[in-house]
């Protein structure tokens, strides 16, 4: 059951008024619901993700309780932590994550003018002639 | 601490000997200009004289210099050494090295020059208890002289008590005794007044905390001036007499 | 662990501190700020022990030995160290005072300091990075830092900030931080601690504090909740407010929005100079 581990790209932002810890539950957690993370993938280690990401290690460990508790992620004692994918918990959680893009996108296309016709004749299009941008799963941005 | 502070003693010691350069200076000049026939021996016992006298107050005068110049101070007090172990590691080498020196005046210079082994102690323990109380090493010059000043007329009447108290004049002893009093009136309030600033000493600005330092030194040796103008008359008769 | 109990200091004839007190726990990482001048340098060099207390106590974990500072990394806000000497000789300087049998030159090394260099030749950044490779070598159980971290350029700073992190991770080491950028060091802080007029005016989580300090934008005045400041627009006005527990936010008219912790201190500070 030997994986590579997948690249998080990800940069906690300072700016931001999220506390880090939510911002990185919230990354690893689309990264699993998004279906980038698969199960059995394992996680960076609490020592690189707090190197990597500069933050305190008792963030890390918080951010991969929680999400134990919470039921995305298990641990192997000694072995690090592996991603479980509750297809019960998941699939809800990834068609809410699915409707609010698109309707994000239905407003912004909205405010520009363009009406619903328009809108599924230029998805049509583009899922036809298979524009989806291959590896586009990799990026976890919020 | 103490093999950077014993580096530290040596370099003060050769920029001491720099005054050693007058003795060939002399030399010249009295070969060259004065034309008074001093013997070398001479030239030489005054410029050893010269170096000891110097190097006994700047080593005292500059043992805090290396902080001072580097901005070490708050290095210095973060490190796990206590107060008396840093004055102890600063004091000790430079003591030490004057002791050395002072002995072998003996050698160069003639056996008479023990019996004043106490100036030397006075004029470098009297720096070393100013060098925080002035800035500059002129400043504790100044003060240096000052002690220096009071030394005679303290022995004076010290001299004249301790006979008084049954201690036989001229003895070699009784000098020497009368000397180390001296010496011990005027840097135990200097002392004490440098140790209770010194144990509080705050990083920065030296220059404000002084008010301890004054406030025990100044009435100190008011009281010590005044002891002395006391019994200065007497002592000057009972010197005359003798 | 640092205990302060009781602690009064003054300098010359300002009072600092009176009868102040501040448990900080092993293993904390706390920031402590507030405006310049109101105490945070003197307070970290109280618990270093370069300065001592006019009155009162600090304590430590009683493992740290007879003399704490044995175990306390300080770095000051002006990096003091014997800047005549070389790092070669400082190095030896310090691991003789410190009875250190060796000494890890390895981050001087990497950021190419060369040891036959006087301290004082080297840049702020490389000076940084010095002090805190010989505060390292003591192992310390407690660190406190004082206000460098932005001082120093981009890369370096990066290099500071992991080797905190690496220290974190092999120890609980209790870290002081003293700061009034928080960019960088936000995410290593648990504790903020805002001092004015020599008192605690603000001791919170990190994120009880960010949960607790919002913006309120309106038209109206939220008097039920206390302002730490506002800014006044032509037809709006924000509130800086604090605490924002969620029973009051439902009587809010208005926007609530979030605040990094750059803007919640600097509402904090701000109240103090309206």
């Amino acid at each position: 059951m030997f994986r590579s581990k997948k690249i998080l790209n990800f940069k906690v932002d300072a700016k931001s008024a999220i506390p880090a810890y939510e911002q990185i539950k919230r990354a690893v957690k689309l990264a699993i619901i998004s279906g980038y993370l698969e199960e059995g993938d394992q996680l960076m280690s609490l020592r690189e993700l707090a190197l990597k990401l500069a933050v305190n290690p008792n963030t890390i460990i918080k951010v991969y309780d929680q999400l134990e508790t919470e039921g995305f992620i298990y641990s192997r004692p000694g072995a690090g932590y592996y991603v479980k994918v509750d297809q019960a918990k998941i699939l809800p959680r990834r068609h809410d994550l699915f409707q609010e893009i698109t309707r994000e996108y239905i407003s912004k296309a909205l405010q520009l003018g363009y009406s619903g016709e328009d809108m599924s004749k230029e998805i049509s299009n583009l899922t036809s002639e298979n524009m989806l941008i291959p590896g586009r799963k990799d990026r976890t941005d919020d | 601490m103490l093999k950077k502070e014993c580096l530290e003693a040596i370099k003060k010691l050769l920029e001491s000997l720099l005054i050693l350069i007058v003795i060939p200076l002399a030399i010249v000049w009295d070969k060259l200009v004065a034309h008074n026939g001093w013997p070398y021996a001479d030239i030489f016992k005054g410029g050893y004289i010269a170096t000891l006298v110097i190097y006994a107050v700047y080593a005292g005068a500059t043992i805090f210099l290396p902080e001072r110049r580097d901005r070490a101070f708050e290095y210095l007090f973060s490190l796990p050494l206590t107060r008396s172990q840093i004055v102890m590691a600063k004091v000790l080498p430079r003591f030490v090295i004057l002791v050395i020196l002072f002995l072998l005046s003996a050698v160069f210079i003639g056996h008479g020059v023990l019996a004043s082994g106490i100036i030397f102690i006075l004029l470098f323990f009297g720096a070393a208890s100013l060098s925080i109380a002035v800035n500059s090493i002129i400043l504790n010059l100044v003060g240096v002289s000052f002690l220096f000043a009071a030394f005679q007329p303290c022995f004076n009447v010290l001299s004249y008590l301790l006979s008084k108290l049954g201690l036989k004049f001229p003895s070699v002893l009784a000098f020497i005794f009368a000397q180390l009093c001296s010496a011990l009136l005027l840097l135990i309030p200097l002392w004490l007044a440098f140790w209770l600033t010194f144990k509080k000493l705050d990083v920065k600005p030296i220059r404000l905390q002084m008010k301890t330092y004054y406030s025990i030194l100044l009435p100190s040796l008011a009281g010590l001036a005044a002891f002395i103008l006391l019994f200065y008359k007497k002592s000057m008769s009972w010197i005359i007499a003798r | 662990m640092i205990e302060i109990e009781g602690l009064s200091f003054s300098y010359g004839k300002t009072m600092i501190f009176r009868d102040f007190s501040l448990r900080i726990p092993k293993g904390q990482v706390c920031l402590i700020t507030g405006i310049n001048g109101v105490g945070k340098s003197t307070l970290l060099r109280l618990m270093a022990g370069v300065l001592r207390p006019a009155k009162g106590e600090i304590r430590f974990d009683p493992n740290m030995g007879a003399d704490p500072r044995a175990k306390i990394g300080f770095i000051s806000d002006v990096l003091s160290l014997y800047e005549s000497l070389t790092i070669a000789q400082a190095i030896d300087f310090h691991k003789s005072v410190y009875a250190l049998p060796s000494f890890d030159d390895s981050l001087i090394r990497h950021t190419k300091i060369g040891h036959d260099k006087k301290i004082k030749e080297l840049s702020t950044g490389q000076r940084t990075i010095f002090h805190l490779s010989l505060v390292l070598s003591i192992e310390p159980e407690i660190l406190l830092i004082d206000e460098i971290i932005h001082s120093i350029d981009a890369y370096l700073r990066k290099v500071f900030l992991e080797q905190i992190v690496q220290l974190l991770l092999k120890r609980p080491v209790t870290v002081v931080m003293v700061n009034v950028n928080f960019h960088d060091i936000e995410h290593l802080v648990e504790r903020v601690i805002l001092l004015k007029s020599g008192e605690i005016a603000v001791d919170e989580n990190i994120e009880e504090l960010k949960a607790k300090v919002k913006k309120i934008i309106s038209g109206s005045r939220p008097e039920f909740l206390n302002i730490l400041s506002q800014i006044d627009y032509s037809d709006h006005s924000e509130f800086y407010v604090y605490p924002c527990t969620d029973d009051l936010k439902e009587k809010i008219e208005g926007e609530i929005v979030d605040l990094n912790l750059t803007e919640i201190v600097s509402a904090f500070i701000g109240g103090e100079y309206a």
